[in-house]
């Protein structure tokens, strides 16, 4: 009875075969249940249930620091705290002094109006005490000659790359410091330039493109292999100044801008899309109520999200989806593609249906879009959704 | 028969995740039909189906077992198809059959539980085009599917009453569902995939009654009647529909030329007509009768023992019910050669089955395949008083 056993699980072991089942076929003519049918409807946002608010992001979290000059863009200046580089070095088992040799400051450019030729910046060094509570008027007032550390010459030609500044002999005076300044160097960079441009500085969030101060020292120790050390800091803060705060108008949406704004757009959603359609694209359009300025080639990013609750201007965020599109200066209507932000509204979901709207990278950006709102006659926030029809009944 | 009941149980849960079918001309109304045939009468396809007690399709022929039996029915299919869209080559496994009967001690009665497919509806069907949602075409990438069927659990009896007369009748449980899915996937990003899926499940009953008569010792004669009533449809446990299922018309025979040579020939006809409303309220194109013709020759090497290692040819042609696209109705050709072998003592036998089958609808859908068929076959399992 074993053999036969064995036997049988053999016969069906050996029978048992993969399986490859793929067909090729057309639809409708060959599927079950026919083509699928497709719908387009809009939907606009609730009247008066959008809003911007601000105070989310610190102005110091910038990825990139603003420079501008006037004309559209405004005047714009930049503000680097270095971390304290310290009066010791620390050499063989103890701190020693040191001699400077030379120091290197180094900014990023990032993007740059390519329009614009002559482009120049001014280090200035700046008293130790300017933070992110410095005023435009205040750091202005402090960027005249005698503060001047350096004027950069952007070539013309130059995109991007990093902007070195070499100090050495009698110019390291102009870096020494006083106790007061606790060793600490702060450093306003402004543009010039002849005609209104525009030029994007490494943030201290910006990665590789952080500002740098390094400083070349002789250390005061016997072993010479112990006597050459560099020190280098980075920035603890640094800030974009501008010469007005962006404007805010009740009836638009402001994105982005200085202070940073967020957009919350509400919209009903008809319960036969929230309980048996299959949406499968929807796209929020957004129509700027003021030209959207930039240098030239800028861009940004917006971001959108669902909510968890809806609090107003404290509503809990949707951690984990998130939606992105990218729009350019002059553009009539910025277009992000959300199906998989709204998919959260579907079924028996409990997400308010609305959408928390952002710039990628506050405060780090010329463009700041003001979107009609609700509000407006025309033009307001509005959700074109396609959907899938449910395949109801057709089985065979 | 707490063994016999064991390797039943064994088989069962063994087989029942893996099975699988992928005819394109199972992809539309209830499927591709079942067959309840042994691998034996395979061999022959299906010509002596009737006259087969390890088959299930004629109650009566339970009478003609000579002993409990289990039988198990494995096939494995390679086929290529060709349709306007391209064409493809498949392979698929299934287990089609699996019945437990035998006679009942100390009476003229036998009896039988069996499972079978009713319609097999296992398929992948990926499809290319272009859909223009808001306008301007997108290329997408279509894959629907299907598996599972209808199963035909059959309880039968078959009443002796003399040798040259059989008598049976069978219940029938028609129940089963398939799990639907369809898949869209769009060229433009921007477009989320669509995934669906239902379960349709059925519910359904009949009943069935044969006869085998044996006028000679030579000539012996069997039919049926079944009718099956009407299946319900659920898509999700949802009521959508109802089928109304056909009588089913079958007779056969076999001739013994002489103790080694038997013919054997059988005709089957399904007015499936009356699921057409059914068919075609659910999304279907149509149902058409169908009428299905074998015929079949079998040599018997060992007239002592007839089972083993003879050489059984067949051929056949049917109908199918269900049209694939508007049109002409499909039909089946298939050309059979089998054999089969006993062992331990004759209580245990496999048998064999390889056949050649074309499908076609017009001349724009056709599938050749090749479908091996084995057969296990377990005697005496359970004991006498």
């Amino acid at each position: 009875m074993k053999r036969l056993a064995l036997l049988l699980f053999g016969v069906i072991l050996v029978t048992s075969c993969t399986e490859r089942l793929t067909t090729p076929g057309g639809c409708p003519s060959l599927c079950p249940g026919g083509a699928p049918e497709f719908r387009d409807t809009v939907l606009t946002a609730i009247f008066d249930r959008d809003s911007s608010f601000t105070g989310y992001s610190s102005l110091t979290d910038a990825r990139s620091l603003l420079l501008s000059n006037g004309g559209e863009l405004g005047e714009s200046r930049a503000l680097i705290r270095f971390l304290p580089r310290g009066d010791s070095v620390f050499a063989g088992d103890s701190l020693k002094p040191f001699t400077i040799d030379s120091v290197v400051l180094s900014v990023f450019l990032q993007a740059r109006d390519t329009t614009v030729a002559g482009i120049k910046l001014d280090v200035h060094r700046l008293p130790a005490t300017f933070d992110s509570l410095t005023t435009f008027a205040e750091i202005e007032a402090a960027m005249v000659p005698a503060t001047l550390l350096r004027t950069i010459d952007v070539a013309d030609a130059a995109r991007d790359g990093r902007l070195e500044m070499l100090f050495t002999g009698d110019e390291l005076s102009k870096l020494t410091f006083v106790p007061d300044d606790f060793t600490r160097l702060v450093l306003g960079v402004r543009l010039r330039a002849p005609s209104p441009a525009g030029v994007y500085l490494g943030g201290v969030a910006g990665g590789d493109a952080t500002p740098l101060y390094r400083t070349f020292t002789q250390a005061e120790i016997a072993d010479t292999a112990l006597q050459k050390q560099v020190l280098q800091r980075g920035v603890s803060q640094n800030i974009t100044l501008r010469d007005a705060p962006s404007p805010d108008d009740p009836s638009l949406l402001r994105v982005g801008g200085f202070p940073a704004a967020r957009a919350l757009i509400r919209f009903e959603v008809p319960r036969y899309l929230r309980d048996t359609a299959t949406i499968i694209r929807a796209t929020l359009e957004l129509a700027p109520g003021a030209p959207i300025v930039g240098i030239p080639g800028d861009s940004a990013r917006i971001d959108v999200r669902a909510i968890l609750a809806d609090f107003g201007a404290k509503s809990v965020v949707q951690p984990t989806q998130i939606a992105s599109g990218w729009f350019v200066p002059g553009v009539d209507t910025v277009r992000i593609e959300v199906a998989s932000v709204i998919s959260l509204w579907l079924g028996g979901s409990t997400f308010p249906t609305a959408l928390r709207v952002a710039l990628g990278q506050e405060f780090a950006s010329f463009l700041e879009p003001q979107f009609r709102s609700s509000r407006a006659p025309t033009g307001g926030p509005r959700l074109r959704i396609t959907y899938r029809t449910p395949a109801g009944e057709r089985a065979f | 028969m707490r063994r016999a009941l064991l390797w039943v149980l064994t088989l069962a849960v063994g087989i029942a995740p893996v099975s699988g079918q992928s005819s394109q001309f199972g992809l539309r109304g209830l499927g591709q039909p079942g067959r309840g045939l042994s691998v034996a009468a395979l061999g022959m396809e299906g010509a002596g189906g009737l006259l087969d007690g390890r088959s299930s399709r004629n109650p009566a022929a339970l009478g003609l077992l000579s002993g409990t039996a289990f039988v198990f029915t494995s096939t494995q299919a390679w086929r290529d198809t060709e349709n306007p869209f391209g064409s493809s080559s498949t392979r698929e496994q299934r287990f089609p059959h699996l019945q437990v009967a035998g006679p009942v001690p100390g009476s003229s009665l036998a009896l039988a539980l069996s499972y079978s497919n009713f319609a097999v509806r296992d398929f992948t069907l990926v499809s290319e085009g272009t859909d223009s949602p808001r306008g301007i075409p997108i290329a997408v990438t279509d894959t629907l599917g299907s598996t599972g069927g209808i199963n035909d659990l059959r309880a039968g009896i078959a009443w002796t009453i003399a040798p040259e007369l059989i008598l049976g009748a069978g219940v029938h449980l028609l129940t089963g569902s398939n799990r639907v899915f369809s898949v869209r996937a769009w060229a433009d990003s921007a477009y989320l995939p669509i995934r669906e899926a239902a379960e349709l499940s059925y519910t359904g009953f009949g009943m069935s009654a044969g006869m085998v008569f044996n006028p000679t010792s030579r000539l012996h004669l069997a039919g049926t009647i079944r009718k099956d009533g009407s299946l319900e449809v659920r898509r999700d446990s949802t009521e959508v529909g109802s089928v109304e299922l056909p009588w089913t018309l079958s007779a056969g025979l076999r001739y013994r030329l002489s103790d080694r040579i038997a013919l054997s020939g059988m005709l089957l006809t399904q007015n499936w007509a009356v699921a057409n409303d059914g068919v075609v309220g659910l999304g279907g194109l149509a149902a058409r009768n169908t009428i299905e013709v074998a015929g079949g020759f079998e040599l018997i090497r060992s007239v002592r023992r007839p089972e083993h290692l003879p050489i059984r040819l067949g051929v056949r042609h049917t109908q199918l019910p269900f049209l694939l696209v508007e049109g002409s109705q499909p039909r089946e050709l298939a050309l059979a050669v089998g054999t089969g072998f006993r062992f331990a003592r004759d209580l245990g036998g496999i048998d064999l089955a390889l056949e050649r089958v074309r499908r076609s609808q017009g001349s724009g859908f056709s599938e050749n395949a090749w479908q091996l068929s084995v057969g296990v076959s377990l005697r005496g399992l359970v004991s006498g008083p």
